[in-house]
Formats: structure tokens, C-alpha cells, sequence
């Protein structure tokens, strides 16, 4: 793992010893955010040490940068013996609750923007940041999956619901943009959700080039 | 973002105070030590775990020449093939390279001539390259000498120098033989072309390499 996350969090506790109130709060949203992909990462990486998985598969945390650049908060690799180049990705990106979505926003306010934070939203200013990870995933390959993760949804607070495709492209030009509301309405047209190992299994057991979209419930 | 140059008080957020910006990319193969020497550079450290870096990343770093504030915006591409989509996008506007190979790696040498092509191909004419051959901390386990780089450097013009990201030899002189030549490529630009100063589009310098807005480089 990159120490992206880490960095990421010593920048935001950095923050909040000189802020002001309403900063505070901000910032204690976006800490309680990062709690939870941390908590995430760290039972993925106990998880693939107890059933051995280091040397076929892993995670990488994105850079500040990065996740402004590609979109992504981090990305599953599923490794090809003995290269340990990629043979399956899928890049991840956490959309939260509308209201804690706006903490993540202001997150990227130029306050508590490093340079480089800045430069790269320059960068990459004219997409929203689902396109961003669906434009990455679409120049790596149909082996490269998007994986939205919606931390809570509106009739569903407490669980993650996910929607994975390695065609979310097909959506650009037949769509005004691509962004929360598009993946959102993934929804309300399937009846099946996947489990986390369902999923896995379907990506593994799927043609070469052949697209794929799931939704998936995670428990 | 602007590849180049004197945007001295243009623009929102991060330090705008530079005479020049310069981008700038590290390629090469897989596991050469590309973020390892950018993390020397940028912030003198290292650390020998290996990480592969996802699609591309950057740092920041503001260097002086000649009471002159230069910002190096450098690139750290990923080396695998399945993100040379993505990689290749950013060579555009790119004034300077570090081609590097690992000189424990004689297929990392041997794709040298590869990635200069690729430069060739997705850059401007007047972009410069040094080569590095990196890892000579690892005399033990060499297998490409000094003379071939040197022989293979001269043959596509190119600088070189052999370096260690790990014992911290050659890193700074690398970067800081780039910017000298970029300085000189642009001062000869602007003797052989007045066109550029009054920024109208040339031949030499295109619309990916924004010209200069300034009536002589002094870096």
C-alpha cells in the first residue's frame, strides 16, 4: 500500500489545529471519512494475509493526486503469476451521503489544497471525478473494472452498495456526464445484487473482452 | 494546466510566485526506481519496499538559477504496458524526460530505444532527455556497464548519468543538468525565432509547448 492515505490524513489533522469552527466540523467529516477507508484497508490487509493472498492479490492506496488525476481511492489488483504484473483491476471510488459527499467536496477547497492538489484539479477540471475513473479504467481495458462503493444510499443508511462495469464508457456521449445520479440509477432497473464473492466470481469467470455490470450489496 | 512557463500571478490557489514552470516526465520499464528517485529528489527519502505505481502521479519542486524561481512540475509514469495509454497522454507539453533503466536489468537497457521512441512519437521536437542508469549502488549484481550507457546515450543524443535513488548519487545533478538544457533549448529557441517572444504559434514551438512570454530566458 502507498503511504497516500496516510499522507492524506496528516495533511487534514494538520488542518484542523488552526481552523476555525465550521472548519472543524468539515474536518471532522472528512476525518470520520478516511476512518472508514482506513478501516477498510486494514481488514483487506488482514484479511489477505490470513488466507495468504499477498502474492496474487493487492490494494493500493491512492496518492492526494492521484485520486484528483484518475478518480480512484484506491485499486484492487488480481496478479498474474510470477510477473505480478495486473491481470484484473478494479478501481474503487467511495461516494458517500449527499451531506457527507459536501465534506469530501470541501475537502478540495484551495484552504486545505496543497499545491500539487491544486495543480492536479487543474488538471483534470473539465470531468466530473466519475468520469475521471471511468476514462482511467477505459484506457487500461476491459480488464479494468469501475467500482463505485456508495457508503450508505437513501433507504439504506448502514449498508454499501456498489455498482461495477468495465463499460461505463458506453454511457459517454448517450449521457450529458457522468456522475453520482447516472450510477445511482443503476438501481432502479436491476433486481439482482451481487454478493462480494459473486462479483469476484463473475469478473474471474468472464470472456476476455466481453463487458460486465453488476450491482452489488455488501453486508 | 499550462505546460510551461512565466504565469507569474495568473490563476487561483497554490503558490503562483515563479518565473517558470517546467514539466517534466520520468519513464522507463517497471521497477527501474522512478519513484524512488522522484521521492529522493522531492523529499529526500527512500524506502526499498516496492510499490508499482497505479496509471501516473506527480510532485512538485521549486529550484533557483540565476535569482530565477523555476517550479518543476515532474510526472512519475507507471512502467507497465497496460497503462501506456494513460502515461503517453501526459508526454504532451513535456520539456524535459529522465529515460531511465536499471543497470542490474539488461531488459530495462534494452527497451531504452523504445521509450525513446515512444518520446519521439507523443512529444515536441524540442523536448530534452537525459538518461539514467539507476541502482549503481548495486555494482555486485551489474550487468549493464558505464560504456554502454555512455555508447547508447551518445548514439541517441541524449546526456547520461548513472545513479542511486537509494545511496542519493546523481539525483539532484540529473535534474539539474535537465533544467540546463531545457534554459539553453529555450534561449536558443528565442535567438533563432523573435517570434516567440511575441508568442505567436510557430513551428518550433507549438501549441504543446506554450511559447514564452518573456523577451529572453535568463534561467
Amino acid at each position: 500500500m502507498t503511504p497516500g492515505l496516510g499522507e492524506s490524513m496528516a495533511m487534514n489533522l494538520r488542518t484542523t489545529s488552526d481552523s476555525n469552527p465550521k472548519e472543524l466540523s468539515v474536518n471532522s467529516n472528512i476525518l470520520f471519512l478516511l476512518a472508514l477507508l482506513q478501516v477498510f484497508l486494514m481488514t483487506y490487509i488482514s484479511e489477505s494475509i490470513n488466507y495468504n493472498l499477498t502474492d496474487t492479490f493487492n490494494c493500493t492506496s491512492m496518492t492526494p493526486e492521484q485520486r484528483i488525476l484518475l478518480g480512484a481511492d484506491w485499486v484492487w489488483a488480481v496478479l498474474e503469476k510470477p510477473t505480478k504484473n495486473p491481470r484484473i483491476q478494479i478501481a474503487v471510488q467511495v461516494l458517500h451521503l449527499p451531506e457527507r459527499e459536501a465534506a469530501k467536496e470541501d475537502s478540495y477547497s484551495p484552504e486545505a489544497c496543497s499545491e500539487s492538489m491544486h495543480m492536479a484539479q487543474m488538471e483534470s477540471s473539465h470531468r466530473t471525478m466519475c468520469e475521471r475513473m471511468v476514462d482511467f479504467c477505459a484506457s487500461i481495458g476491459k480488464d479494468c473494472y469501475a467500482l463505485f462503493l456508495f457508503f450508505g444510499r437513501k433507504n439504506d443508511k448502514a449498508n454499501i452498495y456498489g455498482v461495477l462495469s468495465n463499460n461505463f464508457q458506453a454511457a459517454i456521449g448517450k449521457c450529458d456526464k457522468i456522475d453520482r445520479g447516472l450510477i445511482e440509477n443503476f438501481f432502479k432497473g436491476s433486481r439482482y445484487l451481487h454478493t462480494p464473492t459473486g462479483m469476484l466470481r463473475a469478473i474471474i469467470t468472464k470472456r476476455e473482452g466481453e463487458p460486465l455490470t453488476l450491482m452489488i450489496k455488501f453486508t | 494546466m499550462a505546460a510551461t512557463q512565466d504565469v507569474k500571478g495568473k490563476g487561483e490557489g497554490g503558490d503562483q510566485n515563479f518565473d517558470y514552470m517546467f514539466k517534466l516526465l520520468i519513464i522507463g520499464n517497471s521497477s527501474v526506481g522512478k519513484t524512488s528517485f522522484l521521492f529522493r529528489y522531492a523529499d529526500d527519502a527512500f524506502t526499498s519496499a516496492f510499490v508499482s505505481t497505479v496509471g501516473i502521479d506527480f510532485k512538485v519542486k521549486t529550484v533557483y538559477k540565476n535569482d530565477k524561481r523555476i517550479k518543476l512540475q515532474i510526472w512519475d509514469t507507471a512502467g507497465q504496458e497496460r497503462y501506456r495509454t494513460i502515461t503517453t497522454a501526459y508526454y504532451r507539453g513535456a520539456m524535459g524526460f529522465i529515460l531511465m533503466y536499471d543497470i542490474t536489468n539488461e531488459e530495462s537497457f534494452g527497451a531504452v530505444q523504445d521509450w525513446s521512441t515512444q518520446i519521439k512519437t507523443y512529444s515536441w521536437d524540442n523536448a530534452q532527455v537525459v538518461l539514467a542508469g539507476n541502482k549503481c549502488d548495486m555494482e555486485e549484481e551489474r550487468v549493464v556497464s558505464v560504456d554502454s550507457g555512455r555508447l547508447l546515450a551518445e548514439q541517441l543524443g541524449f546526456e547520461f548519468f548513472e545513479t542511486s535513488a537509494k545511496d542519493n548519487i546523481n539525483v539532484k545533478q540529473t535534474f539539474e543538468r535537465l533544467v540546463d538544457l531545457i534554459c539553453d533549448k529555450m534561449s536558443e529557441s528565442l535567438d533563432t525565432d523573435p517570434a516567440v517572444t511575441t508568442g505567436a504559434p510557430t513551428a518550433k514551438l507549438t501549441d504543446s509547448a506554450p511559447p514564452l512570454q518573456q523577451p529572453g530566458c535568463n534561467c
